[in-house]
């Protein structure tokens, strides 16, 4: 435990946002998602992505250099359609200044998180609750 | 850079300052201390840095997110002068002053014999070196608790 800080920032979480620079990506997915074929793997069990995006955006500035910097996972042959837990994304993300997440298809949004700098899994159980965003 | 958390907390830092629990100690040394082999025997087994700043800025640094033990009568201890354990050097005046802001009291630092400083420092979770260059800033911080109604 820390001083005005987020307890979901875990020592390996907060390692990992620091290290990243401007530009730099971090995907947060769900706890179906493909994650430990990628990169850096940090893990919170136990924590939906609204409270694990809430946490993160704590400390961690968006992009502002680029028209958008957060992004989810389309739902396959719904590319228009907002699942529940894309909506609450999107209003944590108002809380914090930012404009509601673009969508990428499912392959597409698999090779932008492989490029990430970090993949956070969450214990998210609801199917697309996997957004990636990118920090100032 | 991360928002709201003082830039000189690096990612190893703050890592070690977030897995440290209660009653774990932080040592602050400067920069003639025996750092890396001392950090060796420690918790965390290797050297972590704060490059470049004096102890007092460390120190604020740190105690920006740190919380101090209250369960202890001296959670802040500073290296005695040989010879002269009553001295208390500017560098110590500095990092004193830093713990009476963050406490928002004063809260005298208790003090250690130069050679059972290195025996504590060596059962501590990790040490922290500073760009200090004068001697004797060296300090030994002690991790306390946060409760579950607070920030």
């Amino acid at each position: 435990m820390l001083l005005g800080l987020d307890p979901v920032l875990s020592p390996d979480l907060l390692h990992a946002l620091a290290a990243m620079g401007h530009g730099d990506r971090l995907a947060l997915v769900d706890a179906n998602d493909p994650a430990t074929r990628r990169r850096r793997l940090i893990e919170l069990p136990g924590i939906d992505m609204p409270r694990a995006l809430q946490a993160v955006l704590s400390v961690f500035p968006i992009d502002t250099f680029v028209p958008d910097p957060c992004a989810v996972m389309q739902v396959v042959g719904e590319a228009d359609a907002l699942p529940p837990v894309q909506a609450e994304m999107n209003a944590v993300l108002a809380k914090h200044g930012a404009k509601p997440a673009a969508s990428l298809e499912r392959h597409a949004f698999h090779a932008a998180a492989e490029a990430a700098y970090a993949i956070v899994q969450t214990g998210e159980r609801r199917i697309y609750g996997t957004p990636g965003s990118a920090p100032c | 850079m991360l928002k709201s958390i003082d830039p000189l907390l690096n990612a190893d830092v703050l890592y070690a300052l977030r897995a440290m629990g209660h009653g774990d100690d932080l040592v602050l040394c400067d920069m003639n201390f025996p750092a890396d082999s001392v950090a060796r025997q420690t918790a965390l087994g290797r050297l972590l840095r704060i490059d470049g700043v004096t102890a007092g800025r460390a120190a604020r640094a740190i105690l920006s997110l740190l919380p101090l033990d209250s369960f202890v009568e001296e959670p802040a201890l500073r290296m005695e002068v040989v010879d002269k354990p009553g001295d208390v050097p500017t560098v110590q005046a500095e990092v004193q002053a830093e713990i009476d802001a963050a406490q928002r009291r004063p809260s005298p630092m208790g003090s250690v014999e130069r050679f059972a400083f290195y025996q504590l420092a060596r059962k501590s979770y990790c040490v922290i070196q500073t760009g200090e260059r004068r001697f004797y800033g060296c300090f030994v911080f002690k991790k306390g608790v946060i409760p579950p109604d607070a920030e």
